[in-house]
């Protein structure tokens, strides 16, 4: 609490380093294994809604309206 | 809904992803090894697979270099905690992050009008301002972060404990599990018993089955975080992981202590009570823009000259020392100084800091 109300960058020092560490991580996870990348929400939802894929390729909020 | 339909959703398993989410959680020590593979444990050869209270067991946090491994031989032990459960976590949700980034930046156009207008801004809305500006890239970095997350999801499954036996090995347990995991592949069935080795071994050597032939030694550095690099919950200190992330970080740092530094230094024309105080808040902003970019040069100047062993190297040596206690010293003493001035300044406002623009009404926001 102190160090965010004396030093916010520092704070804002940790979520870029974390931010910038987690995207080297995803890109070269994606250079290991191509087929792990996950379509953002907009494509999602646009295959989804023209059928290109099935309930279980979306996530757990859109299968809500499927299982009834 | 029938049972074959039932059965059938129940097959549905959703297909394994690595996003921004699962990156996220991995550096900030959401996935978790525990298990009693110390090496100075005296319990060590008890089995992994007893629940135990055990104060020797520990729960291993593994590094970048760690994670990068493991993304890149065993990513099905990662990608098996699907996203949702990750963020089943978490405690904020998109919309609570909205609306914060809605109201801060409501604050932060409110304040600019004023300036355009023509109208005082009060210390306190100069000190705000900055550190919602601060908040509000931190929000938009830490968009995909599962935030609040009280405790690390433990890797139990079977190939998680293979892999954390694999990481544990030094390098002689490494050569004979490595034997192991070829005999294993060669079909030779002596070795399918414990006798050979110990638990972590013979754990081991089923990891490393799947890489045969040719398996990549684990990293030989320090595998997981120590305890005491824990800040506070969902923080490691900064350096902990790629070197490229600490370049990048260190210029950020940089960059982002200056525009903390320079909001405070556009309240100079403010209506600051005295002259001394207007002279402090002039110091201090200038302490805290340049706070930053002193440290950077101070270290890496005091660095080059302390690499030889002369008088020059050992003076450089203890200006750093010095350096290193006094700037971030003077950093949180001026910052104070900033905050408390901003609430003093208070009691000194004129009336037309209180005059409000129209427009604010218009946009949503809680006030």
């Amino acid at each position: 609490m102190f160090i965010a109300l004396l030093t916010p960058e520092f704070l804002l020092l940790l979520a870029i380093d974390e931010s910038v560490n987690a995207g080297i991580l995803l890109r070269k996870t994606l250079e290991f294994h191509p087929h792990l990348a996950k379509p953002g929400v907009l494509v999602g939802l646009y295959n989804w809604v023209r059928g290109r894929v099935k309930s279980k390729d979306v996530s757990a909020k859109c299968q809500s309206l499927v299982i009834h | 809904m029938t049972e074959q339909k039932r059965y059938d959703l129940e097959e549905q398993t959703s297909q394994p992803h690595f996003g921004l989410v699962h990156a996220f959680y991995a550096i900030m020590g959401g996935f978790a090894f525990y298990g009693p593979y110390d090496d100075d444990d005296p319990t060590a050869e008890e089995s992994f697979f007893q629940i135990s209270t055990n104060p020797h067991h520990t729960v291993d946090v593994p590094k970048m270099n760690t994670i990068v491994y493991i993304v890149e031989h065993f990513p099905h032990i990662l990608t098996n905690i699907p996203e949702e459960y990750i963020l089943n976590q978490a405690v904020s949700s998109s919309l609570g992050k909205v609306l914060l980034i809605v109201q801060v930046a409501w604050f932060c156009t409110n304040c600019a009008s004023r300036l355009f207008q023509h109208l005082p801004l009060s210390l306190l809305e100069v000190t705000t301002v900055a550190h919602g500006f601060c908040t509000l890239i931190a929000y938009i970095v830490w968009w995909s972060k599962p935030l609040n997350v009280a405790a690390p999801t433990i890797l139990r499954e079977r190939e998680a404990q293979e892999v954390y036996a694999l990481l544990k090995c030094s390098d002689d347990e490494y050569d004979k599990a490595l034997e192991m995991a070829q005999n294993m592949a060669a079909g030779d069935p002596s070795t399918l018993s414990t006798a050979h080795g110990s638990e972590k071994i013979v754990l081991a050597a089923d990891a490393l089955q799947h890489l045969l032939p040719t398996p990549e030694r684990p990293p030989h550095s320090s595998r997981f975080h120590s305890s005491t690099r824990m800040m506070f919950p969902g923080f490691f200190a900064p350096g902990s992981g790629h070197s490229l992330a600490a370049l990048l970080s260190t210029g950020l740092f940089i960059i982002s202590a200056i525009l903390y530094g320079l909001v405070h230094v556009l309240a100079w024309g403010g209506r600051i009570p005295t002259p001394l105080e207007r002279l402090l808040w002039q110091v201090s902003s200038w302490v805290v823009t340049c706070s930053g970019l002193t440290e950077i040069l101070v270290i890496s100047l005091t660095g080059w000259l302390g690499d030889n062993d002369t008088t020059t190297g050992k003076i450089a040596n203890v200006f750093r020392v010095i350096m290193y206690l006094m700037i971030p010293f003077a950093h949180i003493l001026a910052s104070g100084f900033l905050i408390v001035e901003s609430f003093r300044e208070l009691a000194f406002l004129d009336s037309a800091a209180y005059q409000l623009l129209s427009w604010t009404n218009y946009w949503p926001h809680f006030s």
